[in-house]
């Protein structure tokens, strides 16, 4: 099962890298990955799947991040990240 | 190479002209250091970390000259250990930075505050594949909690304030801080933003309410403690907890020492290793009391059939853990020391004739240390030296059979007089972590429990101890083998003996003698107690040499896949 989560990160050196390998580690493959860059900080839209674990645990592990302003899971899906690859605004 | 990218001064190898230059980022981050109270720095010099060790010299931080990165990484590991504040290690970049990696994953596993300081090459150079270069902010990522790259003279204050706090609030971690040279030689005009300060968070009025009713409705409760009580400073009020609650308690390897060995509500610890008393206590339970435990594989055993009739009571500074492996019907967040403190059970329903039962099979089962062969017993070793008290004993492990007979045999007073690489289980700890625990706490009596197989993980740092005096006795438990390793393939890979064999130890007393470190062995029995006394009245510090039988084992054993009920005992086949 895909799961959306869109999470706003300091802009700072490794956050990105940081939140996408813990996701990876954790056991969930990632779908699809967008980030946006914005004045302050940096948005990363990613969808993610995993056959065993929970997205709840996840998202906790992924809230205690020091890079990890806040996350969203199951936002508007309707969105389409089909043909972003990992981008810079 | 693009020659314009490349400052030369950045390779400037030379010592600034002391006196007439601004104050620059290497003594920046020693003032820095110094501001948080770091007294001890445990390191290793090279290339690019060398701008801090020039100005080392003018600083009254004392520095520890490991003689290997990794025994750097291990004492600031054991230093933070006892004294819950974060322990900091130094190194230069490429393999002196990577030779940290073991000690900074075993304080991310363990959750021990600790500041890894590494020199990198100067920011132009970075990502060329400069001599000694590597990616160790890349490379730390997972096992971190946190890591900076200070590219910035500037910044350097603000990063080592962050660093520290980030390492000590919450659940503790280690954080890493990359210094590329240039930085570290640039000026540093600090800019130092004000620390957000966290809200104290709140008592968890209600879930406390739900909690107590769960305590109320249970017949078999159970205390479940594990490492976060100490990271929480929250003995005392555990101890006070417990004291009032009259049911039984179980720790994990991390939290042993909470609660004294003979307090009859006690059971021991739980796990592959624990006590059978213990492990039944939590099969049979119907409320475990989690506090500060995390539900390890080495503590819950075939996780589906743990604790198969409890409802889970989870207290944790960390979020991510509730539920994250065992659902909680009812989590509590925050402060342990604070909720504990606020949290009174009174199990009106508790089912007594279990608790007494509980009581005697931690009789029944209580281990007994009359020697199966004709040698030295292992385990009554261990437990006759953690009685020859000498107020404050700190104990520190290395990894293996011996490590367990530590855990099921010594008498501990206090989980942070107990060292032990719990989650990785790293050989090679126990030496450099005494090291850093006798520096922290010179009044201790400091004994080193190792293996003849760890011990050789580390054995350089015999240089450290002689170079400095600093008095760790060891007590050298030598089978001549992989003991832990030997004692899996007997059991479930049918004998099939591989790579385990160490009959070709060295002398062990000869190399701590050329070490310069006092040594001496015992072979019989009746040498024990003579033995003891003179390691632990020994001046300065010793190695005791005690060969064993390779066949004692450590027992009792839930074997793999087996839930924690299923232990196997040493009679059985």
């Amino acid at each position: 099962m895909n799961h959306a989560i869109e999470l706003r990160l300091r802009a700072v050196e490794g956050s990105i890298i940081r939140t996408l390998g813990l996701a990876e580690r954790r056991g969930f493959k990632l779908e699809r990955v967008l980030v946006e860059q914005q004045a302050e900080s940096q948005l990363l839209h990613l969808v993610v799947s995993s056959p065993m674990r929970s997205i709840e645990v996840l998202t906790k592990q992924l809230e205690r991040l020091h890079d990890v302003i806040d996350v969203a899971i199951n936002i508007d899906q309707s969105q389409d990240y089909s043909a972003c690859a990992v981008s810079g605004g | 190479m693009n020659a314009e990218i490349i400052d030369p001064s950045c390779m400037n190898d030379r010592a600034p002209d002391r006196g007439s230059t601004p104050r620059n980022g290497a003594e920046a981050l020693l003032d820095s250091l110094q501001q948080q109270g770091v007294q001890t720095i445990f390191g290793y010099p090279g290339g690019t970390i060398m701008p801090v060790y020039d100005a080392l010299t003018e600083s009254p931080i004392q520095h520890i000259l490991t003689r290997h990165e990794q025994g750097a990484a291990f004492a600031a590991n054991g230093m933070a250990r006892v004294t819950g504040k974060a322990g900091v290690c130094m190194a230069t970049s490429g393999p002196g930075a990577t030779n940290l990696i073991t000690g900074i994953a075993d304080a991310h596993l363990d959750s021990v505050p600790l500041v890894a300081i590494t020199g990198q090459v100067p920011t132009p150079l970075m990502g060329t594949d400069a001599f000694q270069e590597v990616d160790i902010f890349g490379m730390t990522m997972p096992v971190v909690k946190h890591s900076f790259i200070a590219r910035d003279s500037s910044s350097i204050p603000s990063v080592v304030r962050d660093a520290f706090h980030i390492a000590e609030s919450g659940r503790p971690g280690p954080v890493l801080v990359d210094l590329p040279k240039d930085a570290a030689m640039g000026h540093c005009h600090p800019r130092l933003q004000p620390l957000d300060q966290p809200a104290m968070d709140p008592i968890q009025a209600d879930a406390l309410d739900q909690a107590t009713r769960l305590v109320q409705e249970a017949r078999r409760p159970v205390f479940y403690l594990g490492g976060g009580v100490v990271l929480a400073d929250a003995v005392d009020q555990v101890r006070s907890m417990a004291a009032d609650a009259g049911i039984p308690i179980v720790a994990t390897l991390k939290a042993l020492g909470t609660v004294p060995r003979d307090n009859p509500d006690f059971m021991g610890m739980i796990g592959m290793h624990g006590s059978q008393a213990a492990n039944l206590a939590v099969q049979e339970s119907d409320l475990l009391i989690c506090i500060g435990a995390r539900f390890d594989d080495r503590a819950t055993g075939r996780l589906d059939e743990f604790a198969p009739h409890a409802r889970v009571l989870h207290f944790d500074r960390d979020t991510a853990e509730v539920s994250k492996l065992r659902q909680a019907d009812v989590g509590i967040v925050g402060c342990l020391r604070e909720h504990v403190a606020a949290f009174r059970p009174e199990p009106s329903r508790l089912d007594t004739a279990w608790v007494d039962r509980c009581r005697r099979r931690k009789h029944e089962f209580a281990p007994r240390y009359d020697a199966p062969g004709p040698g030295i017993y292992g385990p009554a070793l261990i437990n006759q030296l953690s009685r020859s008290r000498r107020d404050p004993m700190i104990v520190s492990c290395d990894v293996g059979q011996h490590q367990m007979w530590v855990a099921q045999h010594w008498n501990f007073d206090h989980p942070r007089h107990h060292l032990t690489s719990g989650a990785l289980g790293a050989m090679g700890f126990g030496i450099p972590a005494a090291l850093g625990a006798k520096m922290a706490c010179p009044d201790a009596t400091v004994v080193c429990v190792s293996g003849d197989g760890s011990i050789m993980m580390n054995i350089q740092e015999l240089a450290t101890l002689a170079r400095y005096s600093i008095d760790v006795k060891i007590v050298l438990l030598d089978n001549s083998a992989l003991g832990m390793v030997r004692q899996w393939q007997e059991l479930f890979f049918e004998k099939n003996f591989s790579e385990i064999d160490l009959s070709d130890n060295p002398d062990f007393t000869s190399v701590a003698r050329a070490f310069g470190i006092d040594a001496f062995r015992i072979t019989e029995p009746g040498q024990v107690t003579q033995g003891i006394n003179r390691l632990l009245d020994s001046d300065g510090p010793c190695l005791m040499h005690v060969p064993i039988d390779q066949t004692a084992n450590v027992w009792p054993l839930v074997p793999p896949g087996a839930n924690n009920a299923q232990m196997m005992e040493e009679s059985t086949p």
